[in-house]
């Protein structure tokens, strides 16, 4: 097997909360499991889409893996190395092969700075240039993002949503990197826009044959996108399959009602296996499946006991290369 | 009240955040920036002796003089020329002004990026440093260190420095911490930026230069003002030497003998000064916020 | 050239009466302007909406940011404190077979200077504006009109509990007594499906997630039972599976109180499973308006606006897009809604030109068209001519 771009192993990222928010005191330390033994790999030239709901700990995931954070437990391999443990001196090369795209549209643009001067700053820290050059692979990086150059003399704050969006990509893309965590890079754009980033986004991969990580809300988005998914549920990864398996055959009673709330746009259309409540309003349970409460399945069911007692549920392959954290599976038996 | 907007030609320029500012706030940066020229330009008109009169040219038949032609503020108990003495007094405060703000802003900034930036235990650890300072009020340390010590105005500016550290601090630190929650210095990290030049760069540099260009600015007037206190109480800078305090001081010996002038016009030059500081300081912030809009 | 637009125009109530038929809400050539002191330009954030609402409907405004959907909300609402404001129109309101014009009188206190259909320069009165709309719009804020916003969090005071802002707008809205404000908050919280609300009610508003503050949001304005409730993006920034279940819960009070809703939204899902007409607006205009199934159809022979299509075919579906093929984007940036092209002001954008219309649509902006039953379209493309 072809050996992968990176390998993530039982990741953990714990917080301590603070006795209480808003000065109420709730007894105790509590401990937030942002992310909780997540495990995948991403190969050479692979879109990966990881996708939940907000504060399911995608994006801490991410910054896991750019080393924007330490993991409580678990290891992050890029090309085979731990990312935490890379010396000082391979630090900048690992900067520029790991790249991540973050979802404030803002976040990578001075607002004092001219577009021109943040691309030069990023291309300046991995290659020597002389001004010619330099004028040269800032216009080659803008026509990678289908822009103008022109606007390679505006300031940030005089550019369109889509156009920030394809500055950032342009500033990442000049650190040449082999991977791209990209986190929600789509969900701060106009509708007419989302679709063009979209495009130039799977243009860019299929090119340079560069690997993502693709952290989204958006299932169809990202379904059209990657070529895998996987999908997390309070900082556990519950069902990870193709892309295109796991839209048309979900296991996961959780995966098919995201689905389901993000297509139905029929007049009075209803949502089947509609959720109950939102992810904070319940209580997470100490035992059992943590997503039970929250499960048509486990209504309908009847409350089974499995689901009750013991951990959570293990990721368990159904398929060939569709895994599934569930104890009654969906679309078994069919 | 009716108002009426009137729609520019397309291709007219966008017009300058000056000109986007408030007239009233347009006039505190005028009249500020003429403060802080006249300020400068007497302090080295000083320093290289271009006065009008001699700093300690006694005339004893034209003491206590209105203000005349020759004198245009009058001249003292000794017959020396007030305007020179003002004039020379720019010497008392502004180097040592300049010190204390040296001090401010560059203890605050480091304060503000250990507290912000690095955050965890040195950020506890600055801001419990800075609570402590914060909490010693300034004019009660000014007069025990002077009781103490009888220091020399340089020293006492140190402790005035140090004493404005947590706003700096405090004001930087927001700034970082704003930062952080738009995802800016993570982004700029993740591209592999050092953070020296983060820090330099991109915070101090393209972000808290205008706050700490106010900050000089208010902190200059702050020189003047606590200098002007402490050499009016008598703690400041001596006799011969000229500074705004003292001749106030002076001055006032000779208020109930109907000569007004000798204290008014320096009392008048130290609110003026201090004015103009204090407002260059809020226009300045007005100018910076508009250009910030963009 | 000094005009004073609809000033002039019969208003007696006869007249309102048989224009407005049954409609509870008719919102006639509104436009609001703002004023863009960088640029020295007028945004055109509304500019010529007309529609109307039923009792008991949903009237959807779908639009891109700054298309103007969110300002027309305010209009109607009459919360648009910024100058210059609203300008123009007529915001009709009925109730008991009597109608009033919501902005009667209010364009006396402007004047505006055109030039080939620009506004070279306007003056408004804002001061006297605002107070003359007020005295009309109190009686209406909160007791027959209603309002949910994009962000709970923040329309929602963090000193008062979630149980005290419900009481109090009950207590308003309802003229009741405390006791009886708070079992109707109790049963309002309970039929939004909040868990325990004799405990909720206790809580403050950051101790809530987003979607539980919705729907108390939801809860307190329909409390009342108003007749409009106006919903601004009442989803946005609220994960997939809880946005389904705040447009389920909206279906169901809709249809229990015949309330009838004006949603604003970006989320085509969202306007397609709750909107029985839908509105498209694009640059400050409503550029479509008809039956939701007419105008989520997407097609030319089904008369839709270029825009719409677009906007259609370029979201992935489960019909439209094979997993691996390209997006049918929309090429060309959002409009900068200070500067706006002369004709059509989607022209630029837009990938149904034909050489017939061409001319027309960079020359000459296109009026409201009618296209079919209770359908319109802004565009010269349905034009025999």
């Amino acid at each position: 097997m072809v050996k992968p771009i990176l390998k993530i192993k039982n990741l953990s990222k714990h917080f301590a909360l603070g006795r209480g928010l808003g000065g109420l005191s709730l007894g105790g330390e509590k401990l937030l499991k942002a992310v909780d033994g997540v495990s995948f790999e991403i190969a050479r030239g692979e879109v990966l889409g990881l996708v939940g709901e907000s504060g399911c700990g995608k994006t801490t995931t991410g910054k896991m893996i750019v080393r924007l954070l330490g993991p409580t437990a678990g290891q992050a391999l890029f090309e085979g190395q731990d990312v935490q443990r890379i010396p000082r001196r391979g630090l900048s090369e690992f900067r520029g092969a790991v790249q991540m795209i973050f979802q404030d549209l803002d976040a990578a643009l001075n607002p004092k700075m001219k577009v021109r001067d943040i691309l030069a700053e990023a291309v300046r820290l991995g290659e020597r240039h002389t001004k010619q050059s330099l004028a040269k692979r800032l216009r080659e990086l803008f026509s990678m993002v289908n822009l103008k150059p022109s606007k390679l003399e505006n300031y940030p704050t005089s550019l369109s949503g889509g156009e920030k969006r394809r500055v950032s990509l342009a500033r990442v893309l000049a650190r040449k990197p082999r991977l791209i965590i990209a986190d929600e890079p789509l969900s701060a754009l106009d509708l007419s826009i989302q679709a063009q980033v979209a495009n130039l986004l799977k243009d860019l991969q299929k090119e340079y044959g560069l690997s993502f990580l693709l952290i989204s809300h958006d299932l169809r988005m990202v379904e059209l996108l990657s070529h895998r998914i996987a999908v997390m549920y309070l900082g556990r990864i519950v069902e990870t399959a193709s892309a295109a398996e796991i839209v048309r055959r979900p296991g996961h009673p959780y995966t098919s009602a995201l689905w389901t709330s993000t297509v139905a746009r029929k007049k009075g259309a209803k949502v089947v296996g509609q959720l109950r409540g939102d992810v904070f309003e319940l209580e997470r349970p100490d035992e059992g499946c943590v997503f039970r409460s929250r499960c048509a399945v486990y209504q309908k069911k009847g409350k089974p006991k499995q689901c009750r007692v013991g951990a959570d549920p293990e990721l368990r392959q159904v398929r060939k290369g569709h895994s599934v954290a569930c104890h009654f599976p969906l679309g078994k038996g069919k | 009240m009716r108002h009426t907007f009137t729609q520019r030609k397309l291709d007219a320029a966008a017009p300058h955040p000056w000109k986007r500012l408030r007239r009233m706030d347009r006039a505190f940066i005028v009249y500020g920036l003429v403060v802080a020229v006249l300020v400068v330009g007497c302090y080295l008109c000083s320093l290289v002796g271009w006065l009008p009169y001699q700093l300690d040219g006694m005339d004893l038949n034209h003491m206590n003089e209105a203000p005349s032609l020759g004198h245009p503020f009058g001249t003292d108990n000794m017959g020396r020329d007030i305007l020179t003495r003002i004039i020379a007094g720019t010497q008392a405060f502004f180097l040592p002004g300049l010190l204390a703000i040296v001090i401010a802003l560059v203890g605050g900034s480091l304060a503000g990026v250990l507290g912000g930036y690095y955050g965890g235990f040195t950020d506890k650890l600055t801001s419990y440093l800075l609570n402590v300072i914060d909490s010693i009020p300034k004019f009660v340390l000014l007069l025990l260190v002077i009781a103490i010590f009888k220091p020399d105005i340089y020293f006492i500016m140190i402790i005035v420095g140090a004493t404005n550290i947590p706003t700096v601090a405090s004001f930087i630190k927001g700034k970082i911490l704003f930062l952080k929650g738009r995802d800016f210095i993570e982004a700029a990290a993740a591209l592999g930026l050092s953070d020296l030049r983060i820090i330099f760069k991109h915070i101090l540099y393209h972000h808290c230069l205008p706050l700490l260009i106010i900050q000089a600015t208010l902190g200059m007037g702050e020189a003047i003002l606590i200098e002007a206190s402490l050499s009016y109480l008598g703690f400041g800078v001596q006799e011969p030497m000229a500074s705004w305090g003292n001749l106030v001081a002076a001055g006032n010996n000779y208020v109930l003998q109907g000569v007004f002038y000798y204290a008014a016009f320096p009392a008048l030059v130290i609110m003026l000064a201090i004015l103009g500081f204090y407002l260059l300081g809020d226009g300045l912030n007005n100018l910076f916020e508009e250009e910030e809009r963009g | 050239m000094v005009l004073t637009r609809d000033g002039a125009r019969a208003t007696s109530n006869e007249q309102l009466a048989t224009t407005m038929m049954n409609a509870l809400l008719k919102v006639q050539n509104l436009r609001t302007y703002f004023f863009s002191k960088r640029s020295g330009r007028f945004i055109r954030a509304v500019d010529d909406v007309s529609f109307e609402m039923r009792p008991g409907e949903t009237f959807g405004l779908v639009g891109e940011s700054g298309s103007g959907k969110s300002v027309t909300a305010l209009s109607v609402m009459g919360l648009v404190r910024d100058e210059p404001g609203v300008l123009a129109g007529r915001v009709l309101y009925q109730e008991n077979g009597k109608s009033v014009n919501l902005l009667e009188g209010l364009p006396n206190y402007v004047k505006l200077e055109q030039r080939d259909a620009e506004v070279t320069r306007l003056s408004k009165d804002n001061t006297n504006w605002l107070k003359a709309h007020d005295v009309k719009m109190k009686p209406l804020r909160g007791r027959k009109f209603s309002m949910i916003f994009q962000n709970p969090k923040s329309s929602m005071n963090p000193y008062f509990t979630i149980g005290d802002q419900i009481i109090e707008s009950v207590m308003w809205g309802c003229r009741k007594k405390r006791e009886e404000a708070k079992k109707q908050a109790v049963d309002w919280l309970r039929r939004v499906y909040i868990d325990l609300p004799e405990r909720r009610m206790q809580e403050y508003s950051f101790n809530l997630s987003g979607g539980m503050c919705q729907r108390a949001m939801i809860a307190m304005a329909l409390a009342c039972r108003p007749k409009l409730l106006i919903a601004d993006e009442p989803t946005t920034g609220l994960d997939a599976t809880i946005q389904s279940v705040i447009v389920d819960l909206l279906l169901e009070l809709k249809r229990e109180l015949k309330v009838a809703i004006l949603l604003i939204t970006h989320n085509i899902e969202v306007i397609g499973r709750l909107s029985d007409y839908i509105g498209v607006m694009y640059a400050g205009r409503i550029m479509e308006s008809g039956p939701s199934d007419t105008v989520l159809k997407g097609r030319r022979t089904a008369r839709n606006h270029p825009y719409t299509i677009g906007l259609l075919q370029s979201l992935p579906g489960e019909d439209q897009v094979k997993r691996g093929a390209r997006l049918k984007a929309i090429a060309g940036d959002v409009p900068d809604v200070t500067d706006l092209p002369v004709g059509c002001k989607f022209y630029p954008r837009c990938a149904l030109k034909t050489p017939r219309v061409d001319k027309k649509c960079k020359t000459q902006e296109p009026p409201v068209f009618k296209v079919g039953k209770g359908h319109t379209c802004r565009c010269w493309l349905y034009t025999t001519k």
